[in-house]
Formats: C-alpha cells, sequence, structure tokens
C-alpha cells in the first residue's frame, strides 16, 4: 500500500491529452474512488455525470471559459452535490474529486480538478444546467478532465522553507521544534 | 486497463475507514512528515496554497477540545492531531483547498498503516468553532477547516468492498435521467 505516497507525490494537474478513448472499466474505477472518499456521517451527497460526447465537452468548456485543450479529454465527468443530503457537501466532493484523481494518476491517466461551484447563473452554469439537465436543488460543484496524458509535468518538490513555514506545534504560530529535512528519507524519490 | 499500480491505489482508497479508537503507540515523527507532505502536495487553485497544519499531541487539550465539542473521548486519545487551517484568499475555496489536502493527508496515513479520522464536530455551532479557533490562536483571516485525528488503530476495520461502493444509480450518462425532481433548476 505504500506506493500510493509516490502516487500522492507524482499526481500533477495535466491539461493536454491524446485522443485515445477512455474505458467503461476504468471510469468505473475513477468513480469507485470517488464514491469511497470519506462523507459527513456517511450522507454521500454526490451525483455524476460521464460526458463522452465532443459537441457538449467543447459547448460546455467554451461558456465556463476554460482552456479550449480541455475539451479534448476524451471524458469529462460532472461532479454534482445533492445540497440537502450533507450540509457539508462541498468538502464531501472535495474529498470524492481527490480520490479521483489520485486514482486516475495512479493508472497512468491524466486528470484536471475544473472548480465550478462559485459561478452560479454564469454563463458556464446555465449552459452546463441545461445540458446535464441538473435538476433544482443540485450543485456542478466541479468537472474532472480525464484522458491519455499527451504531456508530462514533473512531481512537485516541496520547498522545505514552505514545508516548515505551514506547519506549527499546538498553536498557530509555534514552530516546529524537529525541522524536518528527513521528510522524504522514505518511500518513493521526490 | 487495469495496471497494479491502479490496482494498489483503488486498494489503499478502499482501506480508508473513519477510526475512532486508537493506540497509544506514538506515531513516528517520518510518518507524520510523509502525511503532511501529502497534505502540501494536493492540488489547491490557482495553486495558492491557502493552508497552513497545527499539530496537536498535548493530552489535555485534545481532550478538552473533545469534550467541549461532544466528540467521541476515545478519539482524543489519538496521539496526533492535525488542525487544518486556511488562509482566506479572494473568493472562497479554502474550504475545498483545505478538503482536498485533508483527503490527500488521510490516504498517505492509510498507506502507512495508520487509521484516521476527518472531524468537523462544530458544524452549525459556529461558537463552538470561535473557541477552538481561539485556542489554536488563529489570526482573523485563517479559518479552521476540519482535524484530523491520527494514530495507530485499536481495532482493524475492514476495507470498504469495491462492489458495494459504487452505486451505478449515481453515475449519469451524458444527462441527469432520474433525479428526485425531473425539472432541471434552469
Ligand atoms: C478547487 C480547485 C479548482 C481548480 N480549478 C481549475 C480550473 O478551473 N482549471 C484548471 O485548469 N485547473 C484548475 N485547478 C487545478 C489547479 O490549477 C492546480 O491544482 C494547481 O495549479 C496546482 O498544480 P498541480 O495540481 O499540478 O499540483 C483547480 C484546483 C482546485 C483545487
Ligand atoms: C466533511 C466531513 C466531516 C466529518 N465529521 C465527522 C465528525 O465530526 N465526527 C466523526 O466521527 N466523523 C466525521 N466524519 C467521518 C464520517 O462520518 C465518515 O467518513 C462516514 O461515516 C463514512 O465512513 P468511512 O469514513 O469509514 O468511509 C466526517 C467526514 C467528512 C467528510
Amino acid at each position: 500500500m505504500y506506493s500510493a505516497i509516490e502516487v500522492i507525490q507524482q499526481r500533477r494537474t495535466l491539461r493536454r491529452f491524446t485522443t485515445a478513448n477512455i474505458s467503461d472499466d476504468d471510469i468505473q474505477r475513477l468513480l469507485t474512488a470517488a464514491m469511497a472518499a470519506p462523507s459527513l456521517m456517511g450522507r454521500k451527497p454526490w451525483h455524476f455525470v460521464v460526458i463522452r460526447d465532443a459537441e457538449v465537452k467543447k459547448r460546455i468548456a467554451e461558456a465556463f471559459r476554460v482552456h479550449p485543450q480541455l475539451a479534448e479529454a476524451p471524458v469529462w465527468i460532472a461532479f454534482l452535490a445533492d445540497v440537502s443530503a450533507s450540509p457539508a457537501w462541498r468538502m464531501d466532493l472535495s474529498a470524492a474529486v481527490m480520490n479521483t484523481l489520485l486514482q486516475a494518476t495512479a493508472m497512468g491517466l491524466g486528470a484536471t480538478w475544473i472548480g465550478t461551484v462559485d459561478s452560479k447563473w454564469t454563463p458556464g452554469q446555465v449552459e452546463a444546467c441545461r445540458t446535464l439537465y441538473i435538476p433544482e436543488g443540485w450543485e456542478l460543484f466541479a468537472f474532472v478532465a480525464v484522458g491519455k496524458p499527451a504531456e508530462q509535468r514533473p512531481p512537485h518538490v516541496l520547498d522545505p522553507y514552505v514545508f516548515s513555514t505551514r506547519v506549527h506545534e499546538g498553536k498557530w504560530g509555534n514552530r516546529r521544534q524537529v525541522p524536518s529535512p528527513q521528510y522524504h528519507s522514505e518511500g518513493g524519490k521526490q | 486497463m487495469r495496471t497494479r499500480k491502479g490496482t494498489q491505489m483503488l486498494r489503499t482508497i478502499l482501506a480508508r475507514r473513519t477510526h475512532t479508537a486508537f493506540q497509544d503507540t506514538p506515531v513516528p515523527e517520518s510518518a507524520l512528515n510523509h502525511i503532511l507532505s501529502a497534505g502540501m502536495l494536493a492540488p489547491t487553485r490557482f495553486h495558492q496554497r491557502p493552508w497552513h497544519f497545527i499539530i496537536l499531541r498535548d493530552a489535555e487539550v485534545k481532550q478538552e477540545i473533545a469534550s467541549a465539542l461532544r466528540l467521541k473521548p476515545s478519539l482524543a486519545g489519538a496521539p496526533i492531531w492535525i488542525a487544518v487551517v486556511a488562509e482566506e484568499d479572494g473568493p472562497a475555496a479554502w474550504d475545498l483547498d483545505a478538503a482536498a489536502a485533508a483527503q490527500s493527508m488521510l490516504i498517505a496515513a492509510t498507506a502507512l498503516g495508520l487509521g484516521s479520522a476527518w472531524l468537523m464536530p462544530w458544524l452549525g455551532n459556529p461558537d463552538a468553532l470561535g473557541r477552538v479557533e481561539q485556542l489554536l490562536g488563529l489570526p482573523a483571516n485563517v479559518h479552521l477547516a476540519m482535524i484530523l485525528a491520527v494514530g495507530f488503530p485499536a481495532e482493524e476495520l475492514p476495507a470498504h468492498r469495491e462492489e458495494e461502493v459504487y452505486e451505478s444509480s449515481r453515475v449519469h450518462l451524458e444527462q441527469v435521467r432520474h433525479a428526485p425532481s425531473n425539472a432541471p433548476a434552469c
């Protein structure tokens, strides 16, 4: 199970994809990962729309003004939240998206989190609502664009300065006693 | 295409369970560092990285918070709590960024054989949230997002099962076809 650490280290947002299709089995695994996320009181407020229609992807991408390359990903997954199901739906859905990104990385796929949640009644939201037929009470939380990567991006290397300034002991502002030069000493390259 | 790495990742994701009872065995510092790194390697909107992490080890402090928030007392027995906090910066996505980091940390903890819980017992109770934020000494523009309890589990919880987790009724193709209310909102 250790290799999950490596996957976390390798994950990057990839925005260029080949035209190779993604199988239904792969989509099912990505969504299994999503649905295994924790949710407040196990309420699971999530629903998903799998979008393969090129026209639809293009229209929605344009309406949201996201990078046109993203529309070329063979699959977009819309992450929808039934808001009445959980007061913590934003958190629950974030966890589900995160699982999906990690699962995609492990499967050698590229993925991009396209955030849409704070754009109520923008042209993108209206277009998506009409096209995907999003019902009353549900929010379009995000899209995840998925495909075989046509680009590689090197893993992040955690800046030790960032690492040390973002970790506090016991209280805000208390720097950690133990500095952390050895934080990558086990498992995976950095 | 089923890859070995993909299968291992899914196994880890399914093995993550919410634990509420822990051994006293301390969490090795190297494991804690891996978990914190996992948080800081998570995606954030516009790469803003608004998060900070406050490590709580003091048993009394944990107990005090646990009882003030009516958490299961055994949760205070986790050797480490990580309070994930975030600076508010522009349009509010700090909660999403914090949640992505939290999930990344829980997966790392699971991979390291540790149990964990994602805790937000102050939901619907802003006063309780305010008190914990004060206890943590947070500046006004920094918010507490969640607390993660981490430790070696007192008992193994069974992993989620793939066939139970995947609910096809939640998966729609191209359009939402079977929602509770049929009318789209627009
Ligand atoms: C809440 C959220 C919303 C995001 N929205 C977008 C988006 O709309 N378009 C995009 O290209 N990337 C989006 N991203 C990806 C971030 O830009 C990316 O995670 C960040 O630049 C760090 O790069 P990395 O993911 O490779 O580590 C989003 C990420 C998060 C967490
Ligand atoms: C946003 C959020 C808040 C949560 N808050 C609490 C909490 O305050 N107390 C608790 O015991 N569990 C909490 N949980 C854990 C859920 O109860 C748990 O994820 C859910 O019951 C599913 O079980 P599992 O995590 O074992 O898959 C929270 C989870 C999430 C995602």
